[in-house]
């Protein structure tokens, strides 16, 4: 695999040095005071769309990681950091807060209670912002049998039903890992079933699994749990 | 691992002391002085904090005007007894130091050189660092960032900067047909010095005949030897009118770091396809819809959403918001809507607006309704100095009524 990316990024760098066409970025220094929808006078018919749309909490993420990106043209890293780590020195009457920090309009109503949901639709959403243990902060705290994990709550709160049904927990499981991760941040209760040194010994991994890299580089870390080396 | 405690407080006093040491030099800072009260969720008791911002941008710090030094920072107290460490209640001051660097412009607009802490960002992943970064443009056709430093990870408390936690970052990409970009990035991070986070991050994008616009990013994770996020997808405007039409498809392969267990268990791919259409009818009304069909592997879900803003010619200062969403299927439902409305005339700005969800997060659970109003207003005392007061009442499923509220008086110079 290692071959495999070198010889992609052999191949996709001369083609951007021979480059026939420099196009250089726009500087929008000059327009950082214009409202939203006054950009459309220029972009229409310029062949660029209109960013900044409806859909924009959820696109920026590409063009603010491009190396040519001109966000800063018009913000500075304080936007980045007032919406991705709860700052507020600019907060706008409609924002809401979560204790001291900031909440992005995406943090809806109850969202104590919404974010469920929400986290489900692309796990690795949440982590963009959040470190695990902002998740674990909380749902450590929690009491089990108020919660409505699917596995839990069949059995009233213990890890009966898990037992009874493991083809059921295994699906959710994979599905949305990271709700495991937030109640069990170390795992432990993982091991029960899953380790390969004591109990049932259910191997976890995937069929494909790649544990070679895993184990080199961060030098068998998270392997020496579950494994004799 | 030793924790430098003495170094957060530290650069937040030397955020707090730059405007001051720098006289010289052209100088803007902005402040906010906040009052926040709320319900703590886990103590079913009300808190209060005081939290102070500060941020601010010198420039001509030599003669060639090239060189400019940037911070953000706050610094936090609670009141109140029965502080839990855990949930970040410390007694005493805490701080977090959002960014404190030096930049350096480099001629002919070619890009930037930061050093200090600062929020990085390449196609394979971002974050923040205390350290080195260069953003140089206009090579030729090529662009280039690249960083390195220390990982800044934000706690409920503070900001944890550990040795052997480091991230690095590098892309490059440039245009090399007409309306054309690539780029390709590396992501690498570290944990008490073993990689715990190896991403490759690969975007390409094309404009056609000035009417849409083809695009698709992936992030491959190298330890895990899977991608780790797909999105292709492309828009249309076809129209004179700013009218956008975007259509995508996103394929997630949720990977953890690999400093947890989690880094070994399997986990099935999400999948969603996106339709979406943006209108800006004028300047003063836009229109925004979408339809989002969720695959979990089996099981799915439909997610639509309409909204509307508005700035009505026929009362100046007037500006209107609303949006409904509808969310069915996997793993749970949800009916909303949101509303609000912003009104500035003179020297004050008042603004109000309502929420209203109707959701069920499983379907063993049961139907909860959510409702949040709040309401707020400021007063421009000075062309520098202005007054803000925030209140907020939810309905939430384990409170009737969650108070919240924020008072600010915000000062720039």
């Amino acid at each position: 695999m290692k071959n495999k990316i070198l010889r992609s990024i052999l191949i996709l760098l001369p083609a951007v040095m021979v480059a026939v066409t420099t196009y250089a970025r726009e500087d929008h220094r000059a327009y950082r005071e214009l409202k939203l929808p006054e950009c459309a006078e220029c972009h229409t018919g310029s062949g660029i769309p209109p960013s900044h749309g409806g859909g924009w909490q959820k696109e920026h993420r590409i063009p603010a990681g491009g190396p040519n990106r001109n966000c800063y043209d018009c913000h500075d890293q304080g936007t980045c950091q007032d919406c991705h780590k709860g700052g507020g020195i600019s907060t706008k009457l409609s924002a809401s807060q979560w204790k001291r920090d900031v909440k992005p309009e995406s943090h809806r109503s109850d969202w104590v209670s919404i974010h469920p949901i929400q986290a489900s639709s692309n796990p690795q959403q949440c982590s963009r912002c959040h470190e695990p243990q902002f998740c674990a902060n909380c749902h450590g705290r929690l009491d089990v049998a108020s919660l409505t994990i699917r596995d839990h709550a069949k059995s009233g709160g213990t890890q009966a039903y898990i037992a009874s049904f493991p083809n059921q927990h295994a699906a959710e499981a994979r599905r949305n890992l990271a709700s495991c991760q937030a109640c069990h941040p170390d795992g432990n209760v993982c091991l029960t079933c899953h380790s390969a040194k004591i109990g049932v010994r259910v191997n976890p991994h995937p069929k494909d699994f790649k544990a070679d890299r895993i184990q080199t580089r961060s030098n068998n870390r998270s392997c020496r749990v579950c494994h004799d080396f | 691992m030793r924790r430098k405690k003495w170094l957060p407080p530290i650069c937040l006093l030397l955020l707090f002391l730059a405007p001051g040491l720098s006289l010289a030099a052209d100088l803007r800072f902005q402040s906010s002085t906040q009052y926040l009260w709320y319900t703590d969720p886990f103590k079913d008791k009300d808190q209060s904090d005081l939290v102070q911002y500060l941020k601010f941008n010198v420039t001509k710090l030599e003669p060639t005007g090239r060189v400019s030094a940037v911070g953000y920072g706050r610094l936090s107290g609670q009141f109140g007894s029965g502080n839990d460490p855990k949930l970040g209640d410390d007694d005493g001051l805490l701080g977090r130091l959002y960014f404190l660097y030096v930049n350096y412009a480099l001629p002919s607009d070619r890009g930037d050189i930061r050093l200090g802490r600062q929020y990085v960002s390449v196609g394979a992943g971002a974050g923040t660092v205390d350290g080195v970064s260069a953003q140089l443009r206009d090579l030729g056709p090529v662009h280039t960032t690249v960083f390195a430093g220390y990982d800044v990870r934000f706690a409920e408390t503070t900001d944890r900067t550990r040795p052997g936690n480091y991230l690095a970052g590098v892309s490059v990409g440039g245009s090399f047909l007409k309306g054309n970009n690539v780029d390709v990035s590396y992501l690498r991070k570290y944990d008490e010095d073993d990689v715990i986070r190896e991403m490759v991050g690969v975007h390409a994008d094309q404009r056609i005949l000035d009417k849409a616009k083809a695009y698709a990013d992936l992030r491959y994770d190298v330890l895990h030897g899977t991608y780790s996020e797909f999105l292709a997808g492309a828009k249309f405007f076809p129209f004179e009118s700013p009218m956008t039409f975007t259509a995508e498809y996103f394929a997630s392969y949720p990977t953890f770091d690999a400093d947890t267990i989690y880094t070994a268990f399997a986990v099935t791919r999400y999948r969603e396809a996106v339709g979406r259409v943006d209108y800006i009818v004028t300047p003063r009304l836009t229109l925004y819809g979408s339809y989002t069909r969720a695959d979990y592997d089996g099981p799915t879900a439909d997610v639509g959403t309409v909204g509307v803003r508005a700035t009505p010619k026929q009362v100046p200062g007037l500006g209107l918001n609303a949006s409904t969403d509808l969310r069915s299927g996997y793993p749970g439902d949800l009916t909303g809507f949101q509303a609000s409305v912003d009104y500035a005339f003179g020297k004050t700005a008042l603004a109000a607006g309502i929420s209203y969800d109707v959701f069920q997060r499983d379907s063993m659970a049961s139907d909860f309704t959510a409702k949040k109003v709040w309401g707020g207003g400021s007063y421009a005392f000075r062309k520098n100095m202005t007054a803000r007061l925030r209140v907020e009442d939810t309905q939430t499923r384990q409170f009737k009524n969650e108070f919240q509220g924020r008072a600010s008086v915000d000062l720039s110079f």
